[in-house]
């Protein structure tokens, strides 16, 4: 089973993410702070993370550049969920190191096609 | 403005050379006078006469020697100076406001340098204060899309959970639901969604108004597919009002150039104002025909609602920022402004052009024209300048 980290200050975005992708039958762990899900990241790798950009203390940004400096990271597939539109967050976060990006408003739909695209070019989605 | 002659002035230096011209005049010709006495008196005339004509005509000669030469003096003098102003003049076109003339003529014309330095000095305040404001604005601008940016953000993220969820619920992933909650998730999933809408259109404009339209990426593409998608997408919408949409379209029609998700979002707001003016079992009508426009060859988008129509004197207006028809609509519909001034802002920047239409049936109609896109030349940057504020409709 795919395992997905979602990280997100907004405890009801996080809420939706988890619902939506349990519902799909994703193993989830949630994150509101990004020191956290570091942490857990470099201790257990997930397969796919749910980034969100804009967070207090540790934000998105320096989230992912931390996590790609780090080998145990390096791997781990990110798809940036921001509400930052235009191309500059974008480019920034894929220039990170990012591999998708993903704005808001999407809708649940949209997202799931989004985070299983990313698996199959991984290497095959486990989910289901 | 009153000149005040000055005391040791060009004027008072000449009466003060003609004087000394005279003085000098009388005393060399009294001289010669008597130095030719004693020759004069022994020719035929009275000795009185010859001694008067002698000195008047030294005088004279020495006069117009000496005025020659102070006026000669004078006139080097004042060319010169004038020289110096007229520099000074230059530099100061040229954009050196920091240019003074300084002079010590003791004349008027230390008096011209003095006022074109304080106009100088005048004037490079004027510019600074200019320059100031125009930075200020520049700032406030800035400070604007930034708060429109921030904001937009603030509103996408619960816009996300509103719309997540409800999309959840209406799809049944959450447990089945009666037909009156279906019917209430709907109307809350329309609406979030138009908010949504709304929240894009104010970005849209304050990007717009800041960078527009270098930013805009052209490429030709086909109105009539934008418009039969833009409908299909529209039915959801115009089904809950239990309004006819019906689309008329050729089968083939000319390339338009242009951002094509521009011009999507302006025939969609178009679309939404049409539904949303028209009540409940009405009809609206979403046209495109090729059409010239100021011997132009172009796409003509109509869209033609049933609602309440506008009245004359407003059709302009209502491409204004934020301009209502009237306060009582504003209540019963909601806001309209914007989306039309988007739309007027799209179509504007596409080289097109938008008005509308109000007659005495109800309803109103609603144009957008395009320019068709050319092989050899990007339409969006042909021939003809944009067109007047006021001028919206076709020649």
């Amino acid at each position: 089973m795919n395992r997905i980290y979602i990280v997100d200050d907004e405890p009801d975005m996080v809420e939706l993410l988890a619902t939506v992708l349990k519902g799909e039958g994703f193993e989830v762990e949630t994150y509101t702070d990004g020191r956290a899900a570091l942490a857990r990241v470099l201790e257990e790798p997930p397969e796919l993370l749910l980034l969100d950009l804009m967070m207090p203390d540790l934000d998105g940004f320096e989230l992912l550049k931390l996590l790609r400096l780090d080998a145990r990271g390096r791997d781990v597939v990110v798809l940036v969920v921001s509400a930052r539109t235009g191309h500059r967050a974008q480019l920034e976060t894929l220039q990170l190191g990012a591999n998708a990006y993903i704005y808001k408003p999407f809708s649940p739909r949209e997202l799931v096609a989004q985070v299983r695209q990313l698996l199959v070019e991984r290497g095959g989605p486990k989910g289901e | 403005m009153r000149v005040r002659a000055r005391r040791d002035g060009l004027q008072a230096r000449m009466a003060s050379a003609i004087a000394v011209a005279v003085v000098v005049g009388l005393v060399v010709g009294a001289a010669t006078a008597l130095v030719l006495r004693p020759i004069l008196v022994k020719g035929s005339l009275g000795s009185g006469t010859l001694i008067l004509i002698a000195v008047v005509a030294t005088a004279l000669t020495a006069c117009a020697l000496i005025s020659r030469k102070a006026a000669s003096r004078l006139a080097g003098g004042l060319v010169r100076n004038l020289d110096l102003i007229q520099i000074g003049v230059r530099r100061v076109r040229a954009g050196h406001l920091d240019e003074r003339v300084r002079l010590d003529s003791g004349d008027e014309t230390e008096d011209l340098a003095e006022a074109f330095n304080l106009m100088t000095e005048d004037l490079q305040e004027s510019i600074d204060r200019l320059r100031e404001a125009n930075r200020e604005l520049h700032v406030l601008e800035q400070v604007k899309v930034d708060l429109v940016a921030n904001v937009s953000h603030e509103l996408r993220t619960p816009l996300t959970a509103l719309k997540g969820f409800l999309e959840l619920l209406d799809e049944g992933e959450l447990g089945p639901l009666g037909l009156e909650a279906q019917r209430a998730i709907s109307v809350c999933r329309r609406n979030a969604d138009r908010l949504t809408m709304r929240v894009d259109d104010l970005v849209a404009l304050s990007q717009m108004e800041q960078s527009w339209p270098d930013q805009l990426e052209t490429e030709p593409f086909d109105l009539l597919q934008l418009v039969s998608m833009v409908a299909e997408v529209y039915e959801m919408r115009t089904r809950a009002k239990d309004i006819r949409l019906s689309v008329e379209a050729p089968d083939e029609i000319s390339l338009v150039a242009g951002n094509e998700e521009q011009i999507e979002r302006a025939v969609i707001n178009l679309l939404d104002n049409a539904v949303k003016f028209t009540p409940n079992g009405g009809e609206v009508v979403l046209a495109v025909e090729e059409c010239d426009h100021d011997h132009r060859e172009g796409v003509l988008i109509r869209v033609v609602d049933s609602g309440i129509g506008i009245p004359g004197n407003e059709l302009v207006r209502v491409f204004d920022r934020f301009h209502q028809v009237d306060p009582s609509i504003r209540r019963r519909f909601g806001g309209m402004g914007l989306g039309l001034s988007l739309v007027n802002h799209i179509v504007e920047s596409h080289r097109g052009v938008v008005w509308a239409e109000s007659g005495d049936e109800p309803g109103s109609t609603f144009f957008l024209w395009l320019p068709s896109w050319s092989p050899d030349g990007d339409a969006a940057s042909g021939e003809e300048g944009v067109e007047d504020e006021g001028q919206r409709r076709p020649a």
